[in-house]
Parts: C-alpha cells; sequence; structure tokens
C-alpha cells in the first residue's frame, strides 16, 4: 500500500505550480513535505486529495489511478484536514459521525456511532463529545478534525499545516496523536509543514519541494545542511541534539 | 460518569423531542384552521362534512374552502421552509431565503406582467394566438412561474460565472429583486384601475387563493423537493465542515449546490405563483428550527417543514381574526410577525 506521483504536472492558468514530480509514498509513515511558501506543498496536498485533476502524470493508490475513482470511492480511501476548520454549532459528536458518510447508504446506525465512540475515547476527547464545534479551543478542534478524518477510517490521511496555529503542548499531542495512528492503521500519512523542527522529530520520510520540484526525497539522512539551506534560501546550521537534529538559520 | 452513548442517545432524544412536540402541535393548529372564517361551523358541523359527507352548505364550506386553506398552509409552509433551510445550507448564508434571493420578486413581477397582458388582449384581439386557450388566471400563474425560474435561472447562471461565490449570490438576488420591483412599479405606471387593484392584489400572499387543481400540483413539487433534500441531508450537513472537507468525504459539492438551488426554486415558485408573497416564512422557520435543535439537518430539515407550516396556519388564522370581519391574508400577517422574529433571533442570541 502507498501512493505513487508519476510525472505529476499542474499550472494555475498557464503558471506552472508542479513539473513532473515523481515519487513513492510508503505506507506506515510520516511524510513531511518542505518547502518555502509558494512551492507548491499545497497544490501537491489537494491533487493527491482529488480537488484538483493532474495536467500531467497521475497519482496511484496501489493500483488504481487516482483520477479514475469515483468521489466516494476516493473518500472511503483518503482523508483530508484542511489548516482551517470551518466552525459550526454541531457537536463534536456528530461532527465525527460525517467522517462515516462515505460508508453509509441511508443513515448512519449502531456501529457507525461505536466507531465514534472508540475515536473519541482513543483520544480524549469523551468529555467533549456533545459540546459544539465553535466553543472548542484551537487544540481541541484541531484534534476533532482530525478525529473526524480517522472516522473516516482511510488508507490515506492528508494533513495540510496540522500544528500551525497550536501552542506548543497542543503541536506536541497533536503530532504524537498523528504518530500513533499512523502506526496502528498503517496510514500512508503526507501532512503539509513549516515547522523543519516539529517535522524532524515526528516525521520519517521528507519531501523537500523548491521552485515547483522536488528538491530531495528520503529519510534523515537527505536532511544535509546543503539541502535545507537550498530549500529555504537561507544558511542553516544543523545541530545535532540528543537523538536527533535541530535546525536554526546561521 | 454517564457513557458517552448514554449521553449521545439522551441528546437525540431530546431534539427528538422538539421534533415531535411541534409535529403534534400542528393537530390543534390543523383544527382550529378548519373552524375560523367567515362561516360559523361547529365542531360538530365539521366532523359531519369531514367523516359523513353530508351534503350542505356546511359541507362546501369544509370541503371547498377551509380544507385547502389548510393543506395549503401546510405545504407552502413546509415548501418555503424547506426552500430557506436548504438554500441557507449550500450558501452558507444565513440570509438566504426564496425572498432574499429576488424568487418572489421575480413572480410578482411575472403576475404584473400577466395581468396587464391580459388586459391588452381584450384591445387586441389579433394578438390571442397561442394565448386564447388560457384563461386570464391560469396565464398569470403561468408569467408568475416563468419569471420566478427565470430569477432562478439568472442567479445560476451569475454564480457560475463567478464561479459559486456565495456570498455574491445573495447581492445578485438584491439587485435582481430591485429589477423586478422597478418593473412591477412601471407596469403599475401604465396599468388601469382594475389591473392596478389586481397586481397590488396579487402581492398579498394568501392561502385562500388555491383550489384542489393547484393544491395538486403543488402537493406534487412539494413531495419531490422534500424528498430530495432528506436524501441529501448528510450532504448538507457535510458542507459544515467546509466546501473541501465535504468534497473530501464524497459530496460533490457543485452539483449539489446548483441542484438544491433549482429545486428550491422551483417549489418556492410553485408556491409564490398559487399564494402570492409570504415573506419571512423561508427565513424565519429555519432559523427558529436552528434555534432548538441545532444545524443537523437530519433534525433541522423535519422541524423547519413543520414549523413553517405551524407559521402559516397561525399567520391564516390571525388573519381571519385579528380585524373580524375583515379577513387579513396570511402574507400580511407573516410580514408583520418577520421583522420582530427575525430581529430576536439576530440579537437575542449570545453568540455570533
Amino acid at each position: 500500500m502507498g501512493v505513487e506521483l508519476k510525472d505529476l504536472s499542474f499550472d494555475y492558468g498557464g503558471r506552472q505550480v508542479l513539473d513532473k514530480i515523481s515519487s513513492r509514498l510508503t505506507a506506515g509513515h510520516i511524510h513531511a513535505v518542505l518547502g518555502v511558501n509558494g512551492a507548491g506543498k499545497s497544490t501537491l496536498i489537494k491533487l493527491l486529495a482529488g480537488f484538483l485533476k493532474p495536467l500531467g502524470g497521475s497519482v496511484f493508490l496501489d493500483q488504481d489511478n487516482l483520477n479514475g475513482l469515483s468521489l466516494n470511492q476516493i473518500a472511503r480511501r483518503i482523508a483530508y484536514v484542511p489548516q482551517q476548520q470551518q466552525l459550526s454549532d454541531l457537536t463534536v459528536s456528530d461532527y465525527l459521525m460525517l467522517g462515516r458518510k462515505p460508508h453509509l447508504r441511508w443513515q448512519p446506525g449502531r456501529a457507525d456511532e461505536e466507531i465514534v465512540f472508540a475515536i473519541l475515547e482513543k483520544l480524549h476527547l469523551k468529555s467533549l463529545a456533545l459540546r459544539p464545534l465553535y466553543k472548542l479551543s484551537g487544540g481541541e478542534l484541531q484534534k476533532t478534525a482530525i478525529a473526524r478524518a480517522l472516522v473516516q477510517d482511510p488508507e490515506i490521511l492528508l494533513l495540510d499545516e496540522p500544528t500551525s496555529s497550536l501552542d506548543l503542548k497542543n503541536q506536541l499531542e497533536v503530532m504524537e496523536i498523528i504518530v500513533r495512528e499512523t502506526i496502528d492503521n498503517n496510514l500512508t500519512t503526507i501532512i503539509t509543514m513549516h515547522d523543519v523542527n516539529l517535522a524532524l522529530r515526528f516525521a520519517e520520510s521528507f519531501l523537500l519541494m523548491r521552485e515547483r520540484k522536488i528538491l530531495a526525497f528520503g529519510g534523515l539522512d537527505i536532511m544535509t545542511k546543503k539541502n535545507l539551506s537550498e530549500l529555504y534560501d537561507i544558511k542553516v546550521q544543523l545541530h545535532k541534539l540528543g537523538e536527533g537534529l535541530l535546525v536554526t538559520p546561521e | 460518569m454517564l457513557s458517552i452513548s448514554r449521553l449521545y442517545n439522551n441528546h437525540r432524544r431530546r431534539r427528538l423531542f422538539w421534533l415531535g412536540l411541534f409535529g403534534l402541535l400542528l393537530l390543534p393548529a390543523a383544527y382550529y384552521i378548519m373552524l375560523s372564517g367567515a362561516a360559523e361551523i361547529s365542531h360538530r358541523q365539521l366532523w359531519e362534512s369531514l367523516l359523513a359527507a353530508k351534503e350542505g352548505s356546511a359541507q362546501l364550506v369544509v370541503w371547498q374552502i377551509r380544507l385547502p386553506r389548510l393543506v395549503g398552509a401546510l405545504l407552502g409552509g413546509a415548501s418555503l421552509a424547506l426552500a430557506g433551510t436548504v438554500l441557507q445550507a449550500v450558501l452558507k448564508n444565513p440570509l438566504a431565503a426564496p425572498t432574499t434571493l429576488g424568487i418572489a420578486q421575480g413572480a410578482a413581477f411575472g403576475a404584473a406582467l400577466g395581468i396587464t397582458c391580459s388586459g391588452m388582449r381584450t384591445s387586441l384581439p389579433d394578438l390571442q394566438g397561442g394565448f386564447s386557450g388560457l384563461d386570464e388566471s391560469t396565464m398569470i400563474s403561468f408569467f408568475a412561474f416563468t419569471f420566478s425560474l427565470l430569477t432562478t435561472f439568472i442567479i445560476i447562471l451569475l454564480t457560475r460565472l463567478r464561479r459559486a461565490g456565495k456570498e455574491s449570490i445573495i447581492l445578485a438576488g438584491v439587485a435582481l429583486s430591485s429589477l423586478f420591483m422597478a418593473g412591477t412599479t412601471f407596469l403599475q405606471y401604465f396599468a388601469d384601475e382594475t389591473q392596478l387593484a389586481m397586481i397590488v392584489h396579487w402581492t398579498f400572499g394568501d392561502l385562500a387563493r388555491a383550489s384542489w387543481p393547484e393544491l395538486y400540483l403543488m402537493g406534487f413539487v412539494t413531495i419531490l423537493s422534500m424528498a430530495y433534500f432528506f436524501a441529501n441531508r448528510l450532504n448538507y450537513n457535510a458542507l459544515l465542515a467546509g466546501d473541501e472537507v465535504a468534497q473530501s468525504l464524497g459530496v460533490n459539492v457543485v452539483r449539489l449546490r446548483l441542484v438544491t438551488m433549482s429545486v428550491a426554486s422551483l417549489a418556492t415558485a410553485v408556491t409564490v405563483t398559487f399564494f402570492g408573497i409570504l415573506g419571512f416564512v423561508g427565513l424565519i422557520a429555519p432559523h427558529m428550527g436552528r434555534r432548538l435543535v441545532g444545524s443537523d439537518n437530519r433534525y433541522l430539515l423535519p422541524l423547519a417543514a413543520v414549523l413553517g407550516a405551524l407559521i402559516l396556519i397561525f399567520a391564516d388564522i390571525s388573519g381571519q381574526s385579528l380585524l373580524d370581519p375583515v379577513a387579513l391574508p396570511a402574507g400580511v400577517i407573516t410580514s408583520f410577525l418577520g421583522t420582530p422574529v427575525f430581529l430576536l433571533l439576530l440579537f437575542g442570541r449570545g453568540r455570533s
């Protein structure tokens, strides 16, 4: 299982955003997509989610071309969490129930409720079950959104900047949930991130995007001073810190 | 501590309670509308006419005046309220409703045009042509219906052009309403006294206007549109999480928005064509429902439909009795009712 990108290209009205990107993203791992603003990260996520159709190349889920799947077939396999959640007066449990939608014929039943309750329990959101969305804090909201995606029972989890509006404690909590669920459910998790240090701490695979192309793709070994300096267009220093790495501007 | 499933079920029961309560309220309301009107009818006469089909004036009043009014209130209220609810859902705008999108004003202009044209027909016999088979009221309805659909068509076209900008749709509706109102004024200026009276009278939404054949047509359209809205209730819920999330949940957002708008307009067009303008029902009923059960469309849709019917029944009964012996049309009452209720709903709440 996993996702394969083959010569993926896209442009917005003649302005090219992605230029023949190829890569193979494996299941059971977190893949962090890093790059400066405008490097094509969001476009890549939107192509993977099926919101945009590639102008060239294709996305494969195992053997299946994403282009040939119906919206509902995609929804059963790919869950997407945007950067900003839209607020409403839906309760947390009703919001989570939305995640069952691709699997329903007519109406959510007992089994769907059990799935929702189990995820609420697992993510420690039980006490919020009946709280309306607009009353949640930023961290609670982000966890709820991820919980909704997990209820969807996907193979692939797409997260757009999941931690960008959170404080340090919530950043760590949210990332820990993502790591745990990725391993437990053998998900192919793809996250766009700005915080390179957070990525270094939690991701195992890195996709560095620069000017419409992939600068480098691989494990920790590609996170070199040279690559990162080129990626962010500034000189950076790498520090060894315990078992991990720390990136600072020079 | 209670388990989640217990809490969840309590929550569901609370929402079902409101639905049941207002559903039950329909019964006395329906009974009361059957008793109120110009002719005095006793409880006994009412039951006799309904059940025993006893010939007489009471039976005529019950079957030809009261019952059509009740059915009209149920159908009209439900279809306007549902149209408002789904329009608010797909346009994500609490102000969306049949009247704010200009659909009703389009119908009013069409009716005015129909009234003027049917006046011209007698003076210009050569122009009769294809219209000769139609009587006046059919022609007025036909024009009203055509123009309300035309309004919808223009609005949908504009949104397609602008790539479905949700805020711009309401503004387009406002622009179209004022265009149609200007058109109606223009026609009124040239109309003779009888036509002028007819045009003005048409805009008062009145439940007494429809008779059985029209109600059958309304019932057909209302039930079909209801079925479509209910079948999509979970899709409307998904829209609450945002367009992109909805699409990632398998909802074809663009198509849902387009079809919903068309179906809602069709249902509105039929109602407005036969009853005239019943302002605010489509705006208030969804807001009232939302305060009671929240935005979950599984509960909101049926509750809004029931509330819409109740509002129209209430408006009709109070119209009959408020200035007795003058019977005010229900549209006048809903418009008066609308303003305070709507302001209360908007400002009487602690959250934005």
